[in-house]
């Protein structure tokens, strides 16, 4: 009996620490914040990472909840710690996954902005030299009027890399590349258009058009005669290709 | 036997009795939630409501039917929620009926999402295909009338833009943003459209009944008198690219010819890079001729001269502006596009030809055309066309 009373405030004790447990909301709040504070860039970069999050966040809210609505003698948050720490992680990852998908996404869209940027200033810089005269007022007139519209389409693009909208600044800088109208020229039966002989710069075009009908490698387009037109001058006659193929 | 003797007597055995019946009662309490069927969990219905959920998020519903997907979710928490609630409990006290009630709705729920989605989807990408076909098709017309005629920088930009902005609407279908790739294609079809309707306007007067019947005229007149004197006459058909030289009144030759870049336009001014109409002469025969041989005109005559002092005083023409001149029938042409500043280019061996069979005083008739060549016929397909790009 003795015995038993002695024991008995031990038991009492035991029981009120285990009635008072309380759920780690200090490691809560922590691993929610970290979810928090990843979700904006990780819903556009890690979509996965952030729905695992998003899971495990519930499932921890679920779990408080249970626990919440147990009697208070018998609530245990141990599966809690365990939840916890599983929000934490996925949290983490997902705010790792989201600085290196747009870490990524930064990447590309630079190296497509500086690709379409060269392209444009060596494509300026041969328009500059191109040889003007009667023959090639056209084309000049042109071509000017096509690197205007890329020029414009790139500085959209810096616009959308500048307000981090690294996806679109891609494709804008990529579509920037997009080969320019193709010259005017008339619709003549290809035999008529390879039967010329004359060396004459003229001629020289047209036998290139009588050929050219895909975009050619730029060292094919390099061996023409240096006296074309500056539309085939620059890259070939039958496409204005100063912007890749 | 008294109440009191027979308490004393079997108190210990009612007690066994009264703990005994307790515990069958308990017992039984707790075995018919058990025998029942309340405390099984719906493991495997929870675990196809995750599997439905997870397909469902990657169909994309979060994007195509965001309500639903949000609804869907919600009521997929709840389950879980519930499910989890029960599965704390003490054995017999679980009740899983509301937990399956619950991951019932949420599987309802996650379909309607999946459906929702999947028809918004198709949906969006019908469109964005609509969109594309249709852009496609005005830029691809914007393209052709580019090659027809010389379009001024202001249209070439825009059409460049147009076909820029439909390189990236492609770009925006391939990533799966179908909204935007509609959006993004319509913008280029109606660049494309403002580049096609800027550019039949300008060529409209080849479609003109009463000019293309005065051309007409002025190639029968010109037949006539060559029929007449028996002598050679040119005429030139500018959107036919066509030299024709008659001799005792009949065609005797036809060579393709190229023209100023911008000939849509009758020339009014120096630079303007039209070709002129009119009635004119050869005034020289110059046979080394920077493009090889030439055949001067008499342009500016008295008619084109009025015309100018008509149009400077009206304004439509700047006040610093000349009359341009020089124009001739000379050779390096066959380019198969129009590149001249005015004059009219024919391969050489046709100015060969040419150069042979006139001589100075032959009269030279230039007109917009016949009504059937690239402009009219540009004209005419705009007019067929349906607004909206397709044909």
């Amino acid at each position: 009996m003795r015995k038993m009373m002695a024991v008995l405030p031990l038991v009492f004790v035991f029981v009120l620490m285990a009635g008072c447990a309380k759920p780690p909301q200090d490691a809560i709040n922590s691993a929610t914040a970290a979810l928090d504070s990843a979700k904006a860039e990780a819903s556009e970069y890690a979509s996965s990472s952030l729905q695992a999050a998003e899971d495990a966040r519930a499932a921890l809210e679920a779990e408080l909840k249970a626990q919440q609505d147990k009697f208070a003698l018998f609530r245990s948050y141990k599966k809690t710690d365990e939840l916890v720490a599983d929000l934490k992680a996925k949290s983490e990852k997902a705010a790792a996954d989201a600085a290196a998908g747009k870490a990524q996404a930064q990447t590309d869209a630079t190296t497509a902005i500086n690709d379409a940027t060269t392209a444009l200033t060596d494509a300026k810089a041969k328009l500059e030299k191109a040889p003007k005269g009667k023959g090639t007022a056209a084309d000049l007139e042109a071509m000017k009027a096509d690197l205007t519209a890329a020029e414009s389409t790139l500085a959209e693009a810096n616009s959308s890399m500048t307000a981090g909208k690294y996806k679109d600044a891609k494709a804008k800088a990529e579509a920037a590349k997009c080969r320019p109208t193709t010259s005017s020229a008339r619709s003549t039966p290809r035999w008529k258009r390879r039967r010329v002989t004359d060396d004459s710069p003229h001629v020289a075009l047209e036998r290139f058009r009588g050929t050219a009908t895909r975009p050619c490698p730029f060292f094919l387009h390099r061996r023409a005669p240096t006296r074309l037109s500056p539309r085939a001058w620059i890259k070939g006659p039958e496409s204005l290709t100063f912007f890749g193929t | 036997m008294s109440l009191r003797t027979f308490l004393s007597r079997w108190r210990w055995r009612l007690f066994g009795a009264g703990v005994a019946a307790l515990a069958v009662g308990v017992a039984i309490g707790c075995i018919w939630p058990i025998a029942t069927g309340r405390t099984d969990p719906p493991f495997m219905q929870k675990l196809h409501m995750q599997s439905s959920l997870g397909d469902t998020r990657r169909s994309g519903a979060a994007k195509w039917a965001p309500a639903e997907m949000r609804e869907a979710e919600a009521a997929v928490k709840a389950a879980l929620a519930a499910y989890r609630l029960q599965e704390v409990q003490l054995l017999p006290f679980r009740d899983f009926r509301g937990v399956r009630s619950a991951i019932d709705t949420a599987e309802t729920r996650v379909q309607r999402a999946l459906g929702a989605g999947n028809q918004n989807r198709i949906e969006a990408r019908t469109n964005a295909d609509e969109a594309l076909a249709a852009a496609e098709s005005d830029t691809s017309r914007s393209s052709g009338v580019a090659d027809a005629m010389h379009l001024g920088p202001y249209n070439r930009t825009l059409l460049q833009k147009s076909k820029i902005a439909l390189a990236e609407a492609r770009s925006m279908y391939d990533r799966g943003d179908f909204v935007e790739c509609a959006a993004r294609a319509g913008e280029a079809a109606v660049g494309s459209r403002t580049v096609s309707g800027s550019a039949v306007e300008a060529a409209a007067r080849f479609a003109d009944a009463s000019l293309v019947a005065r051309w007409r005229r002025m190639v029968n007149e010109t037949a006539a008198w060559s029929r007449a004197t028996g002598g050679a006459a040119v005429v030139v058909l500018k959107e036919n690219h066509r030299v024709d030289l008659y001799d005792n009144g009949h065609v005797i030759r036809s060579y393709n010819a190229d023209m100023g870049y911008r000939s849509v336009n009758d020339k009014t001014r120096s630079g303007d890079a039209a070709t002129p109409e009119g009635r004119y002469r050869v005034t020289a025969k110059k046979p080394g001729s920077t493009y090889y041989k030439a055949l001067a005109l008499d342009y500016p005559n008295a008619e084109d001269r009025a015309e100018f002092d008509r149009l400077r005083r009206s304004g439509r023409i700047p006040r610093g502006a000349s009359m341009g001149g020089l124009i001739e029938i000379h050779g390096n042409g066959g380019r198969g596009k129009d590149w001249t500043k005015g004059c009219v280019a024919l391969r050489n061996s046709d100015m060969d030809d040419l150069f042979r069979r006139t001589s100075v005083g032959t009269p030279v008739t230039i007109v917009g055309g016949d009504g059937q060549g690239v402009f009219a016929r540009l004209v005419r397909e705009h007019a067929a066309a349906p607004a909206g790009g397709t044909q």
